[in-house]
């Protein structure tokens, strides 16, 4: 079965104690887990307010007007259903397998993908509404799911038929994603962020019109420190570009520095924006993932 | 210089070929790998012209020449070079470890042997380092226990595992071989003999030793005294009595003075105390009568208290054999009529029967019908026949009355020593002759006793031998016997227990043995081949234990179990080389060389390994560590990436 592939039942299991956490207030539909700052329909007191005409009379602190003869209105503090999210990235760029195989680990785009169950699954659980939105040139046909565990299984089966292709563009993927997501949620970004321009414009754009970013950077050991010395001929695995150089102890300083410039970049786009950022190698299984630099970081609790 | 394993041709074509491989991978490896990365991006701005240039060709030249050497270093090692040697300098040595019974003789320190192996380790570890040495083991036989070997363990281990065997040195015999090994080799060398050559005195005479003869001669122990034959046997003229026969020795060069003693079983037949000149050899016969027991045993001490040198030839042992019994029955209406011709031998047990109670299915060896013919034959077993009634397997021609008896055939067995003449039969049956019968003895109108062999033998008697005029005679016993004899000859066979020492055997027999009537079986009832010389039989038993002989009615069981010392103690010529030499004349000691190149080239490659493989140990250059880029290191690396693809 494909979603066996993606997900073990060993680890379904220890998701299920898992949920996914935001830090914005954010509308929604009534019936969620998380607290918003909005007052509404719930079952926890927030505050009190002058009585208006219209307003309803249930909710009148009515023990109140017994001393002061003054109507005030208890305002109950909202519990909404916030949409999530899943951005999932299937550039050819997350499919490079360079010397993943030597250690046996996964490519990016297959433990991206492993990532987009686990989130998924631990959505479903706590009854999120969960959509899965593959994006690189544009955003691809995605697929939205909600209602418990049970709906899991379309999920893994549509991760699993995914396939790497397109050249990312950032841009006109956040554009996609507005005009197709108008209320704002919670948006886990799970890609390598490797676009021939800029990421941050685009990212930036998402957190101006609400969204809450959960950036979850996914990086291979050789993307970081490539395994290769002397005369090298390279191509770019989206635009199919060529590079001769000649590579050395040196030079790999120099590639691993910018590497990690880049990264903390990305880092600080989600930060300034009150989002969340999460830095993962390919090389840590993703369970030890999961419950490691994912719960540390907040985004699952 | 020369190389052991390989000529230089095929070294040089060997480290050709594989440092043209180590350049190749070198080459194979910096040349432009194609990749697909993820981005561009950081590739460029990584990118340090004024660190890594294009023209620069050699990228780790000190990883390249260290294995290219580390590789020329081992491949020496397997070559085995030798400086300042040339090929005919080998030399290849036999040493004669003397495993002869004489070596288990007392010494100061432990045992003769002992002292030949000090010797022999000695002359092993002034060998020069490269000379090569056979070990071999010389008793009656030459065995070598290793092949001509450089490693000295092996050699070392082989002398120290010998041990005495029971069998005397063939000194010349040990010679012989170690020459044919060395000319089998083509190299010279020495034969070394380490031992106290004790040897026959005919060996001593004519031993001519070779030119290259080494002795490390131990000095051979002096006093000793040992049984040399002991021999048992029922006495030919009374049956109830035994002979022992005891052969003795003095090996040494005083007078000597022991009480022998005689056990037969558990009781001590015969005691006596002996004086023994230099080199004396008496030999005594003790007569007994005893019951027959399971063994004999010899034993000898010295009554003056001095020691013996050799223990082990002090004390002999012979087992007794069993006798055979005849398991007769007399069928007959008188039956104790025959008990004066059966009852004289105790090898033969008589059963008297009337015809009633005569059953042909019972076992008997031999059965007698006495005027009597049953209705059925016993099976497998032999007849004989008195004055057999009609319808008996032989023919009767004729009854005769007042018949005399005229001759007997001296051609048959049965007729033995019968030279009865002129003895009237009052009444005596004449048998017709049938194919392949033997008349034995006749009167004048034909044969009156009849022997007819095959698988069951019979004979018939046409007279009776008791109730005839014959009761008077002796050929009537005779006759009987010679025919019990005839049918079961195993029962009769005279039988000579004797003690004997292993390795070769000399017996004397009759002269004009047919040699087709010896057999000769050893312990494992398998039969030992045999030479017959005049009246000389000899026979060779490598292992101790006993040995049967049957040559005709006669049959001897040697027991090889006494140690066979030989007579004297060789000396050997002055100009025999003697003892273990200082130094080998000429001949600077060889350095084995391939143990230390193979460490060089060992440590060449880790080092490598360690500098410019994959180990994070040693790191030359900056930055993190690096999979290997020429060379070995790199094949390993890449031959493990394929299989975990």
């Amino acid at each position: 079965m494909a979603e066996d592939l993606l997900i073990d039942t060993r680890l379904l299991e220890k998701l299920e104690r898992l949920t996914i956490q935001w830090q914005k207030s954010l509308g929604g539909l009534v019936g969620g887990h998380n607290t918003a700052r909005f007052a509404g329909a719930g079952q926890e007191f927030l505050d009190h307010r002058q009585f208006h005409h219209g307003d309803e009379l249930r909710d009148v602190n009515w023990r109140a007007f017994m001393r002061l003869e003054k109507l005030f209105l208890k305002v109950f503090q909202l519990e909404p259903r916030i949409p999530v999210r899943i951005l999932f990235d299937v550039s050819p760029s997350m499919a490079t397998n360079g010397s993943a195989a030597i250690k046996g680990t996964l490519s990016k785009f297959d433990y991206a993908r492993k990532l987009a169950a686990a989130l998924c699954y631990v959505g479903l659980v706590r009854l999120d509404a969960i959509s899965l939105q593959p994006f690189s040139d544009r955003l691809g046909d995605g697929l939205r799911v909600g209602g418990g565990r049970q709906r899991f299984q379309p999920a893994a089966r549509y991760l699993s038929g995914l396939k790497p292709g397109g050249k990312t563009n950032f841009l006109q993927c956040t554009r996609d994603f507005l005009t197709k997501f108008p209320q704002a949620g919670l948006t886990i970004v799970i890609s390598d962020f490797l676009d021939e321009t800029d990421c941050e414009k685009p990212l930036q754009y998402l957190a101006d019109f609400g969204h809450e970013l959960n950036l979850i950077h996914v990086w291979a050991e050789e993307d970081r420190e490539p395994p290769w010395e002397g005369e090298l001929d390279l191509e770019d695995a989206e635009t199919g570009t060529r590079l001769e150089l000649p590579f050395g102890p040196d030079a790999l300083a120099s590639y691993t520095a910018a590497f990690d410039e880049f990264t903390a970049h990305v880092r600080e786009v989600a930060l300034r924006n009150g989002g969340r950022y999460v830095s993962l190698s390919t090389s840590t299984p993703v369970e030890e993932a999961i419950f490691g630099p994912l719960v540390r970081s907040g985004a699952l609790q | 210089m020369n190389f052991l394993n390989l000529s230089l041709g095929e070294f040089m074509a060997i480290a050709g070929v594989i440092s043209a491989g180590v350049v190749a991978l070198y080459l194979l490896d910096r040349s432009k790998r194609r990749h697909v990365v993820s981005t561009l991006r950081f590739w460029i701005a990584s990118n340090v012209p004024s660190e890594w240039k294009r023209s620069r060709r050699i990228q780790q030249p000190w990883s390249l020449l260290l294995q290219l050497v580390s590789i020329f270093l081992l491949l020496l090692a397997i070559a085995g070079p030798r400086l300042a040697r040339d090929v005919n300098a080998i030399r290849d040595h036999v040493l004669l470890l003397d495993t002869s019974a004489w070596m288990g003789a007392r010494a100061r320190q432990g045992v003769l042997l002992d002292q030949a192996k000090q010797l022999a380790i000695a002359y092993i570890n002034a060998v020069p380092a490269g000379d090569r040495v056979m070990v071999v083991r010389a008793d009656a036989l030459a065995t070598p226990v290793t092949p001509f070997e450089t490693n000295r363990e092996p050699l070392l281990k082989a002398i120290r595992q010998s041990q005495p065997s029971a069998s005397a040195l063939n000194l010349e015999q040990a010679i012989e071989f170690a020459q044919r090994a060395q000319r089998l080799q083509g190299h010279s060398g020495e034969i070394v003999f380490s031992g106290a050559a004790r040897i026959s005195r005919a060996e001593a005479d004519s031993l001519n030793p070779p030119a290259n003869l080494r002795i490390l001669q131990v000095p051979s122990a002096g006093e000793n005294v040992g049984i040399r034959k002991l021999g048992l046997r029922r006495s030919p003229v009374k049956s109830d009595t035994w002979e022992a026969f005891v052969g003795l020795k003095n090996d040494g060069v005083r007078p000597r003075e022991i009480e022998l003693d005689l056990h037969f079983g558990g009781a001590t037949v015969a005691r006596q105390t002996i004086a023994l000149d230099a080199s004396a050899e008496p030999e005594m016969t003790f007569s007994f009568t005893n019951p027959r027991a399971p063994f004999l045993e010899a034993v000898i001490r010295s009554t003056s208290g001095r020691g013996d040198a050799f223990p082990q030839d002090d004390r002999a042992v012979i087992d007794v054999p069993e006798e055979k019994t005849l398991k007769v029955a007399v069928v007959s209406a008188q039956p104790t009529l025959l008990t004066a011709l059966l009852g004289g031998n105790s090898q033969v047990e008589t059963s008297y029967k009337n015809p009633q109670q005569y059953n042909p299915q019972e076992k008997f060896d031999i059965v007698v019908f006495d005027r009597f013919k049953p209705d059925a034959l016993p099976v497998g077993t032999h007849v004989i026949w008195i004055e057999p009634p009609a319808g008996s397997p032989f023919s009767i021609r004729s009854n005769q009355t007042q018949a005399k008896l005229t001759r007997w055939n001296a051609d048959s067995p049965l007729a033995a020593g019968l030279y009865t003449h002129d003895v009237e039969l009052a009444t005596a049956q004449v048998f017709n002759v049938a194919k392949g019968d033997e008349p034995v003895a006749e009167v004048a109108a034909g044969p009156v006793v009849v022997a007819r062999p095959g698988p069951v033998k019979m004979a018939a008697f046409g007279f009776h031998p008791i109730r005839s005029a014959m009761r008077y005679e002796l050929a009537s016993p005779l006759l009987m016997a010679n025919v019990l004899r005839w049918m079961a000859p195993e029962t009769f066979r005279r039988m000579d227990v004797q003690a004997g020492t292993i390795g070769t055997v000399n017996i004397s027999v009759d002269k004009g043995l047919d040699p087709a009537s010896i057999k000769i079986t050893g312990e494992d009832k398998r039969p030992l081949p045999f030479t017959v010389e005049g009246n000389s039989l000899r026979f060779f038993s490598g292992a101790p234990g006993n040995v049967h002989v049957s040559a005709g009615d006669r049959e001897t069981i040697h027991s090889l179990t006494l140690p066979d010392v030989a007579e004297t103690a060789w000396k050997p010529a002055a100009n025999v080389r003697k003892g273990v030499p200082a130094g080998f004349s000429g001949r600077a000691g060889a350095t084995e060389w391939w143990p230390w190149l193979a460490l060089l080239g060992g440590l060449g490659l880790l080092t490598d390994w360690l500098l410019y493989g994959r180990s994070h140990i040693l790191r030359v250059g900056v930055g993190p560590a690096r999979r290997p880029t020429v060379g070995i290191p790199a094949l390993l690396q890449k031959v493990s990436w394929r299989r975990a693809s």
